[in-house]
């Protein structure tokens, strides 16, 4: 490598952040749309949804990753907004660290957003991952000292009190573990889910086979999703800006570029060899 | 004092009183399918067959010769037990890749032994270590060498599967060679790019499906998908570890077989074979 | 060197819970949750221990001048202020602003940034693939390509067709990979851990 690729090399993330930046920044084009238009998984999310009974009873099993959550947040945030909309309960448990502590932070930002508390039931932090999961199908304890109706309901009944189970997945416990130790357990009680697009592959089947009645599992689809809400005056839950599609379509251009490169000049070396050997 | 047979009587209307209050979780066709898996274990235990064919894929029987260059170079070896972990909150199948690595960490760890290289070993997971202590432990034994024992050790880095690949990323020591053995998810890439900077060699493995490609781009031998389970096979003449991967084959020769014929069977309007084998649509 | 306790111990709990997995019945579900709830309290147990021996360790590197000083500081700096922010007379433990505040201001950020390395580092791995020329690299490398071109995020009929193909790309061609590897993995580890429920190890672990 000469001394210009080198330089090229090394200044290459910084020229990339301050491209991204000022593409941030960019007003929106009218040819960039991230959302896709005829998204099936964010139909079938919303026909389960329509499906449930009124004023469910919803248990959000919030597991997301720090890694990865950026990517599902809105997603999740519209998803718990729409649950409320319909005069959804919610009931939040997690089974990982980095869960609860996301949890309580969405708990935190729905009271700031003035979410009507009744509607809203902290289950906490359950240790031992899978063997958690089967104790959840046991029984349930709140984990806040709350006498509220929708409490004392989960405790009576337990996770059979829940019209509907949604996991917000990430990196460890996901939707996979929940189709696994819950599901054979309790009766037909669907599940959905909204997870980050690196679980696609383990996610898919699940869809297929229709263990889990909906998912939402790419940017596209969540994006198709929110852009199908109407919250009214609940929109206050959701975030107020949309992921900006000129940022992303830079960073997928520079990969591209890249790639392309990188794989240009492999085939190109290898068509030289090939003459030369051919010449030889 | 009641005689034998009333003792038998009761028993019997005990069995049976159980089985009566008892039902499947799992329709027929499921259940089958697990115990079908056990069935097969069991037999091939039963009576294993010694015939086998070594494909060693990521030339682990090789160590040997990375452990000289080691043992040249003075520095050491860094094996990564993955970011699942034991005790970990993380699912089932991390936590077999966790146990499956062990055996290959065995095998590094006598191969380090007889060559008188400290290992490194990284873990997020207190049971892991103990674990990893303890394979270490025996390796010593096995290859007569207690007294480099204590060269090795056992690298606890914290909670979370981010902590142990920023740790990859930003240490500073270049072993001679890297082997990073577990779960590795969406922090493969990182987590492998960081042992890979400093180290003379690298050796990856995952079951994580949706990682193989970053461990086929990460550089050095890799086992991706099922392999990682069945290394420890072509790497030693163990009689049960030969028989799980004998045991595997004839399941996946009949799941393939089931695909065919099902696909046939849905295909011509005949019996939707999925839905009974896999109990799909019942939530 | 097996020890047959433990070996009986393990066989008698793994076929309780997988009895419990196949049969409802009232009374095996006790038995079964019996061990679930040990299980739990294990994981719990050894999580604490964990996080202990981490600090311990640190403190020690720090008193003894050896290994990363910075690091250890680091660590324990970071665990003394979530143990304090949580566990002090008052605080309302994970829902604590304080802990929610650390957590917003510096694990969230902190976590984000480190998989946006991803993609630089990504980009750097597919290109020193292909300096390997190796197969797998440039098949790799030039789906990838194909991949991201498909799933740029373009509206009007050219964004349509480009959606269509990313789909039929990922539910066929691709999803087929992965079902493949997915069936495999899901067939090892079933016999793997079943191995594990009966007690069947090798002769040195």
């Amino acid at each position: 490598m000469n001394d210009h690729s080198r330089a090229l090399t090394r200044a290459a993330p910084i020229l990339l952040i301050i491209g991204l930046a000022i593409a941030w920044q960019a007003p929106d084009v009218g040819w960039l749309r991230l959302s896709d238009a005829e998204s099936k998984r964010a139909e079938l999310m919303t026909s389960a949804l329509d499906a449930l009974p009124d004023q469910p009873r919803v248990l959000i099993g919030y597991d997301p990753d720090l890694g990865t959550y950026a990517e599902i947040r809105q997603t999740a945030r519209a998803l718990l907004a729409d649950l409320l909309a319909r005069d959804g309960r919610l009931a939040f448990v997690s089974l990982t660290a980095e869960g609860r502590a996301l949890a309580s932070a969405e708990l935190a930002r729905l009271g700031r957003g003035e979410a009507n508390p009744t509607r809203l039931l902290d289950v906490g932090f359950i240790p031992g991952a899978e063997a958690g999961l089967v104790g959840l199908t046991r029984d349930i304890r709140a984990g806040q000292l709350d006498d509220g109706a929708f409490t004392r309901e989960v405790e009576l009944e337990g996770i059979g009190a829940f019209d509907a189970i949604v996991v917000i997945g990430g990196n460890d416990l996901g939707p996979r573990s929940w189709v696994e130790q819950v599901m054979p357990r309790i009766g037909d009680v669907p599940l959905l889910s909204v997870t980050p697009i690196v679980l696609l592959p383990e996610v898919e089947p699940y869809l297929a086979g229709e263990q889990l009645a909906a998912g939402l599992t790419t940017p596209r689809d969540g994006a198709a999703y929110r852009e199908s809400l109407e919250l009214g005056n609940l929109s206050r839950l959701v975030e107020s800006t949309e992921p900006r599609p000129l940022p992303l379509l830079l960073g997928m251009l520079v990969a591209v570029a890249v790639l392309g490169q990188a794989l240009g000049a492999r085939m190109l070396e290898h068509l030289r060899s090939a003459g030369s050997r051919s010449i030889g | 004092m009641p005689s034998p047979a009333e003792v038998f009587g009761r028993f019997v209307r005990f069995v049976g009183e159980l089985l009566g209050s008892s039902s499947l979780r799992f329709e027929i066709g499921p259940t089958l399918v697990v115990l079908g898996v056990l069935l097969v274990l069991l037999q091939l235990v039963a009576r294993p067959i010694s015939r086998w064919v070594t494909s060693d894929t990521a030339g682990l029987a090789g160590v040997a010769r990375a452990m000289a260059l080691a043992a040249e170079s003075g520095t050491d070896a860094v094996v990564s037990l993955g970011g699942a972990g034991i005790t970990r909150a993380t699912d089932a199948l991390g936590r077999l890749q966790t146990l499956a690595a062990l055996p290959i960490l065995g095998h590094v760890a006598r191969a380090a032994a007889r060559s008188g290289i400290p290992l490194r070993v990284l873990t997020n997971d207190p049971i892991a270590g103990v674990m990893a202590a303890a394979t270490i432990e025996a390796a010593h034994a096995s290859t007569e060498t207690p007294e480099r024992h204590g060269r090795s050790r056992i690298v606890m880095v914290g909670e979370g599967r981010s902590t142990i690949a920023a740790l990859a990323m930003t240490t500073r020591a270049r072993p001679a060679a890297a082997f990073a053995v577990g779960s590795l998810r969406e922090e493969a890439l990182l987590h492998l790019d960081g042992l890979r900077g400093g180290a003379g060699s690298i050796a990856t493995a995952s079951a994580e499906a949706a990682q193989a490609p970053s461990l086929l781009l990460s550089g050095g031998a890799a086992l991706i998908g099922p392999e990682p389970f069945q290394a420890i096979a072509d790497l030693r003449t163990d009689v049960e570890e030969r028989t799980m991967v004998m045991a595997a084959n004839r399941l996946i020769v009949l799941a393939i077989a089931l695909i065919l014929v099902g696909s046939a069977l849905a295909l011509a309007g005949v019996v939707d074979l999925a839905a009974f084998l896999a109990g799909t649509g019942r939530g | 060197m097996r020890r047959p306790t433990l070996t009986a111990l393990v066989v008698i709990i793994g076929l309780l819970l997988l009895a419990d997995t196949l049969v409802v019945n009232a009374a095996l579900s006790q038995l079964a949750g019996v061990a679930v709830d040990a299980a739990i309290l294990v994981a719990a147990g050894a999580a604490l221990a964990g996080v202990a021996a981490l600090g311990v360790r640190r403190v020690q590197d720090l008193w003894r001048q050896r290994g990363d000083p910075i690091g250890a500081v680091f660590v324990i700096a970071g665990m003394a202020a979530m143990l304090a922010a949580g566990l002090r007379p008052g605080s309302a433990g994970t829902t604590d602003p304080a802990v929610q505040w650390l957590v917003a201001a510096l694990l969230v950020p902190i976590g984000a940034t480190l998989f946006g390395l991803l993609f630089v580092t990504t980009l750097g791995a597919a290109r020193r693939a292909l300096a390997t020329r190796t197969r797998e690299g440039i098949l790799l490398v030039a789906g990838a390509l194909v991949t991201t071109v498909l799933l740029l995020p373009l509206s009007g009929s050219a964004g349509a067709g480009l959606a269509d193909a990313a789909t039929w790309s990922l539910a066929f061609p691709i999803g087929a990979v992965f079902r493949g590897l997915l069936i495999g993995i899901a067939l090892l580890s079933a016999v793997y851990a079943a191995r594990v429920l009966l007690g069947i190890r090798a002769a040195d672990e």
